[in-house]
């Protein structure tokens, strides 16, 4: 593994197509929830504690079941991660991503050949594609929390910046600090990436949820979630 | 104080439900009416340290509902005791129907309170669960409440949920991605065989809402409010859309169990 592979996984640069979601950061501006800097920082923190952390998690897990080559580990953590993401725009804006990413990975880093998946009915969810991209790239899961840690957060801020104006320094001095205090949470996912996959986080986002439902009927919006 | 309610339905002959067990202990009494179980509250609990347990076990093919006459209050802790436990485990069979509709859980300022809800549904079964919470009582803010909840249909993971309300000074859970200023909270979730295709969506400053559908099977009406008013109209009138046709109305005949069929030995 080189180091900076992690650094270009991780780059919203990447043409993955990360760029065209917001992490649910639009419907929040429109519902008012978000419209400065310190709402757009609880925001990101509600997102540690919720979708973001499970994220995390799936992330380290799919990396370490893709070191070991436990296929069956990944349909569970993808059956674990979609019973934790109620909003099927949600599962769709995560599954569109998966697919891009692994894509993107195949093509950048052509060796060892093609990424097989195991039967996924779905496609994978983005967090499984990132574990899965990162071990490709013989990242440990740790390295692979940090993946899926770090766009989930950016993500988000960026999105802010285009959509409010807010100065762009500021935002990411937030998304420094709220990614260092995801530190603690990276390890936990770390060492718990061999165990059971119901036992993954699950904290609930009720207004990201309905929120995702809301922004896919709407008509007019930047982001495609 | 440790108590609860155990109840257990099997099919009679007849095909109707028989209610063979209905255990109530302080601090719940139950009463059966027709096939409703209505839970009383029977002293102010859940309080410091209590561990109340529901177990149901709804077997193949019978019908029941559940319900509670009133909110349950979750009081303050003054803390020796740890927190308080409201432990919902429940089994629903091949063919059964429960209806889980009881009245929102308030977490009273200061409380300290964990919800654990654990239901496994069979395939052909059919459930309809109902929660709702009202973040504190009026002009008082909420105390702490941890309900973590996961479903499970033919043994895999159809819904996994923790939802925290953070009654200390941070108030987490106001996040704008969690529950923003939103004084209620809740769901209806409907699942299994004929779901009806029922849509919606609600977005007003006081309510926001929106039926999502699981990967496993069954929808979720999910909504955030400014009143526990407001939630329920809107839950409600989900509950009804999501549980038309005769199919929602009464449990099916599981048919035969392996047992009363003993296999034809081969020529």
């Amino acid at each position: 593994m080189s180091g900076s592979d992690l650094l270009l996984l991780a780059d919203g640069r990447l043409p993955a197509g990360g760029h065209a979601h917001s992490g649910g950061l639009e419907q929040a501006v429109e519902q008012g929830e978000v419209a400065d800097i310190p709402t757009m920082e609880r925001f990101l923190e509600g997102l540690l504690r919720s979708g973001a952390e499970t994220a995390i998690s799936v992330a380290a897990a799919a990396c370490a079941a893709r070191h070991t080559m436990h296929d069956a580990q990944l349909l569970q953590l993808d059956v674990e991660e979609s019973a934790r993401t109620p909003s099927a725009a949600l599962r769709t804006a995560s599954r569109a991503q998966g697919r891009q990413l692994l894509r993107a990975a195949a093509a950048i880093w052509p060796a060892p050949g093609p990424i097989d998946l195991p039967p996924l009915p779905h496609g994978p969810h983005l967090a499984l594609a990132q574990g899965i991209a990162a071990a490709r790239l013989g990242v440990p899961p740790f390295g692979a929390a940090r993946l899926a840690a770090y766009t989930a957060i950016s993500g988000p801020a960026t999105a802010a910046v285009r959509l409010l104006g807010l100065d762009p320094f500021s935002v990411h001095g937030v998304v420094a600090r709220v990614v260092a205090t995801a530190e603690p949470m990276l390890q936990k996912a770390a060492e718990a990436a061999s165990g059971p996959a119901r036992n993954l986080p699950c904290g609930a986002a009720p207004l990201l949820e309905t929120g995702a439902e809301l922004h896919r009927v709407r008509e007019i919006r930047m982001f495609a979630s | 104080m440790n108590g609860g309610v155990r109840i257990r339905t099997v099919r009679g002959d007849d095909g109707r439900t028989r209610v063979v067990e209905l255990n109530a202990t302080v601090p719940f009494a139950a009463k059966l009416v027709g096939d409703t179980v209505h839970l009383i509250g029977a002293a102010a609990a859940p309080l410091d340290g209590d561990q109340i347990t529901f177990d149901l076990d709804i077997g193949a093919g019978t019908t029941l509902t559940v319900r509670t006459v009133a909110a349950t209050m979750a009081w303050p802790s003054r803390g020796a005791l740890g927190p308080s436990t409201m432990s919902i485990r429940a089994t629903v069979g091949e063919g059964a129907l429960l209806r889980w509709l009881p009245e929102p859980i308030v977490p009273v300022r200061k409380c300290r309170h964990q919800l654990r809800t654990h239901v496994e549904v069979a395939r052909t079964a059919r459930l309809v669960w109902r929660e709702e919470i009202v973040l504190g009582r009026a002009n008082e803010g909420p105390g702490s409440l941890d309900a973590h909840t996961r479903i499970e249909r033919a043994g895999e993971a159809l819904l996994h949920q923790h939802l925290v309300i953070d009654g200390t000074r941070s108030a987490s859970h106001q996040a704008g991605s969690l529950l923003g200023a939103a004084r209620a909270t809740g769901s209806v979730l409907v699942v299994g065989p004929g779901v009806p295709d029922h849509c919606a969506t609600i977005s007003e400053p006081e309510l926001r809402g929106a039926v999502l559908e699981l990967e496993g099977g069954g929808r979720m009406a999910q909504a955030t409010a400014t009143s526990v008013a407001k939630l329920r109209s809107w839950l409600s009138a989900r509950e009804a859309g999501l549980t038309a046709g005769a199919d929602w109305a009464a449990a099916v005949d599981p048919g035969p169990t392996p047992a009363s069929h003993p296999e034809i030995p081969a020529r």
